[in-house]
């Protein structure tokens, strides 16, 4: 078989081999489970992180994915999505209905929780100046204050580094429903950045710069 | 002919998603629109800075190794009974609906539904005796000419405020004068003083002493030990019992004796107990005495509830007055907050502070608390005023989130606390505005819950060293040390069981302990 690459850069005969572990892990193997932990725990970990924004909720959104996955593991088809979306796809619901049972109890987003990250950088990257962190920090906010689906494309694909097409699969809809989400989106950050006064020099750097 | 704006397309654009046609389209017209070409930078620099601003807040955090073993107990352990979960969860919730429908409708129909719990006023159904003639220690009357206050019996009674006036949660009016400007009759009001250099006091960073300035070192006889009696609760776990039990002993050892009332803790005995109101105590089972802060002799015969919810707790005594100062989470969102009451449970007053483990300083009016300020910064122990319970009222005085359970000295001076900045609970005792912090004890095992001395030279503590939890003594200008009593009979913390973790853990450093001089 000639190695192409899919529209996920992935190797096909590596899903190829991805197959076979996942029909041994709906048999009940448990050696097959740690294969799969190894390959996706640590992506489900990061959604998780990012969406809840807590270590221990994070961890909980990787435990809940496994479980359910191993219930429905008879209801998963590869035609549909790979088994990697197919586990994205359950942690989004339960973020999701976390995020709705903590709504009932708290305002989101104004609550700053223990382990929030700090919001400077610690890492000052070539331009670093007062203006380039306070610049983040705005861009930060900005994200936070997005409704959620905006700010679900916006961490899939910005944060996750999924390619549009695999995050249309991931939620169901059309890839131009990404797209035109991704807009909004862009649209939003950029009206509370210039809100907040950082628009010209910015762009009139970019422009320089291309 | 100008072309539609692209701007919606840009996404897929600089992703190279578009059809010929639509990229086409696209090219065509950022030729001539300016608008999108900005956009287009607009789309360009998102796309350049979001990702990296997003990994660099959040952080690309890593799985915990141990998560793995976890996931695959609860996955292959507990799937054999995996039926329990999926079928019964959902009917028991609709039954809890039900339920609350029932008792939706049940309110509707105006039926009498009994909630266990605090019922305001319903004194009758406890069985506490009203006390015959004892209406309490009465109020000292501080007279200096320096603050005065028209002086109402109850709040409803108060004369309206003029511009300037400052009014306390107490009711009283409070005016400022300079010294020299008060008249007799004044004079003859006046009831508490503030004195401003004291008052005024600033703020002092944390230094935190690794070695402690004296030496404390066990001696056996070679010193007079102090006079007293100390109060400590403990957890009996002896079945059939299984309750908080409160015990008197003297310093050196003798004496020791538990308090009548079982499931009661936290006690505070006051810096003079008398025969009338020694003690406030917390009490927990609602089967002899109401839920909530008693006060009470040492043999518990006269005794009266103070307050009127489960949650209060924490007392400490006014040593100036019949007046005890309590924290309590009983407000619905559980936060730790300040009231004050009379020793015979009138005039409750809400100080409207967030705080907890309070200790009144000598004056009776000062006292110092556990709290953040209200955006939860500046967290460690605070100070305030009975006459000044306005925001700017209340100051920070050590900026430390793990100092806990000070307790402000008879002298004035001092106040001891506990704090563990190097993983470990140890005694550190400051001057009363936050300067001078010195660090007590340094032992490896825990110190904690100090309580003053009615003199002033000592403070007792509770502490795991030498491998039991006991209770120990220290002279705080020597650095003697005695133990009094190993705790043999109970346990600080109960097992973790209600009714003593209703709104969270309890743990040791929610207890408290208290040296009176008689």
């Amino acid at each position: 078989m000639t190695a192409y690459k899919t529209m996920y850069n992935k190797d096909v005969t590596q899903e190829v081999d991805e197959n076979v572990v996942i029909a041994r892990w709906q048999k009940g193997d448990q050696d097959a489970f740690d294969e799969l932990y190894n390959l996706h725990a640590q992506s489900i970990y990061r959604l998780g992180w990012a969406m809840l924004q807590q270590t221990q909720a994070a961890e909980d959104v990787v435990q809940e994915t496994f479980l359910r996955a191993y219930k429905a593991r008879q209801r998963f088809d590869p035609s549909k999505a790979s088994f990697g979306t197919w586990l994205y796809q359950i942690a989004l619901n339960y973020c999701r209905s976390h995020l709705r049972k903590k709504r009932l109890l708290t305002i989101p987003w104004l609550r700053q929780t223990d382990e929030a990250p700090d919001l400077p950088d610690a890492r000052p990257g070539p331009e670093s100046s007062a203006l380039r962190s306070e610049y983040r920090r705005m861009l930060w906010e900005a994200v936070q204050s997005l409704s959620d689906p905006l700010k679900e494309v916006v961490t899939l694909h910005y944060y996750m580094e999924l390619p549009a097409v695999e995050v249309a699969v991931l939620l169901e809809c059309p890839e131009g429903t990404v797209y035109s989400r991704l807009h909004n989106a862009r649209r939003r950050l950029a009206a509370m950045l210039t809100a907040q006064g950082f628009s010209a020099p910015e762009i009139l750097e970019a422009q320089n710069a291309h | 002919m100008p072309t539609r704006h692209v701007d919606k397309l840009l996404e897929a654009y600089l992703d190279n998603q578009l059809s010929a046609k639509a990229l086409a389209r696209v090219e065509k017209h950022l030729q001539e629109c300016p608008v999108c070409v900005e956009r287009l930078y607009e789309a360009k620099r998102l796309r350049r800075e979001l990702g990296p601003v997003l990994r660099v807040t959040l952080g690309q955090p890593s799985l915990p190794p141990r998560l793995q073993q976890k996931v695959k107990n609860e996955l292959y352990n507990s799937s054999s009974n995996a039926w329990f979960r999926l079928n019964w969860v959902a009917p028991m919730r609709f039954l809890g609906a039900m339920g609350n429908m029932a008792l939706m409708a049940a309110l509707a129909f105006g039926a009498i539904v009994v909630i266990r719990g605090y019922i305001p006023g319903a004194g009758l159904f406890y069985s506490v005796e009203p006390e015959s003639g004892a209406s309490g220690v009465a109020p000292v009357l501080v007279v200096t000419p320096v603050l005065t206050t028209s002086q109402t019996t109850k709040n409803n009674d108060v004369p309206a405020a003029e511009p300037d006036d400052r009014r306390n949660t107490l009711g009283d009016t409070v005016t400022l004068f300079n010294s020299g400007e008060v008249t007799q009759s004044e004079a003859n009001k006046v009831i508490g003083v503030i004195e401003d250099e004291e008052y005024q006091n600033d703020y002092y960073p944390l230094v935190t002493p690794s070695q402690p300035y004296i030496t404390p070192r066990k001696v056996q006889d070679e010193l007079a030990l102090p006079g007293g009696t100390i109060a400590y609760a403990l957890y009996d776990t002896t079945p059939g019992i299984e309750a908080y039990r409160t015990y008197f002993i003297s310093p050196n050892g003798d004496n020791l004796r538990p308090y009548a009332l079982l499931d009661v803790s936290e006690p505070a005995l006051h810096p003079n107990a008398n025969n009338d109101y020694a003690l406030a105590i917390r009490t927990w089972e609602e089967k002899s005495n109401p839920r909530t802060i008693l006060t009470s002799n040492f043999s518990s015969e006269k005794r009266q509830s103070v307050a009127n919810y489960w949650e209060d707790a924490q007392a400490d005594w006014s040593p100036k007055e019949n007046r005890i100062i309590f924290a309590s989470q009983r407000e619905s969102d559980r936060n730790w907050r300040l009231y004050t009451t009379w020793g015979d449970g009138s005039r409750e007053d809400n100080l409207w502070r967030d705080g907890r483990s309070p200790t009144f300083a000598p004056d009776g009016k000062r006292f110092a608390f556990e709290s953040c300020d209200k955006f939860g910064n500046h967290c460690g122990l605070w100070s305030g005023h009975l006459y000044d319970t306005s925001e700017d009222g209340y100051k920070v005085i050590l900026e430390d989130r793990l100092a806990k359970s000070p307790d402000w000295s008879p002298t004035g001076e001092q106040i001891v606390y506990m704090a563990n900045p190097d993983d470990n609970w140890d005694l550190y005792m400051m001057d009363s505005d936050g300067s001078n912090v010195r660090r007590l004890t340094d032992d490896p095992a825990i110190d904690g819950l100090p309580a003053w001395s009615p003199d002033g030279e000592w403070v007792a503590f509770v502490s795991n060293r030498e491998d039991d939890w006991g209770l120990w003594i220290l002279h705080v200008d020597s650095g003697k040390l005695h133990q009094t009593i190993t705790f043999d009979n109970g346990y600080l913390t109960p097992e973790d069981r209600r009714p003593y973790n209703e709104h969270e853990k309890r743990f040791w450093w929610d207890e408290q302990i208290s040296w009176s001089s008689n």
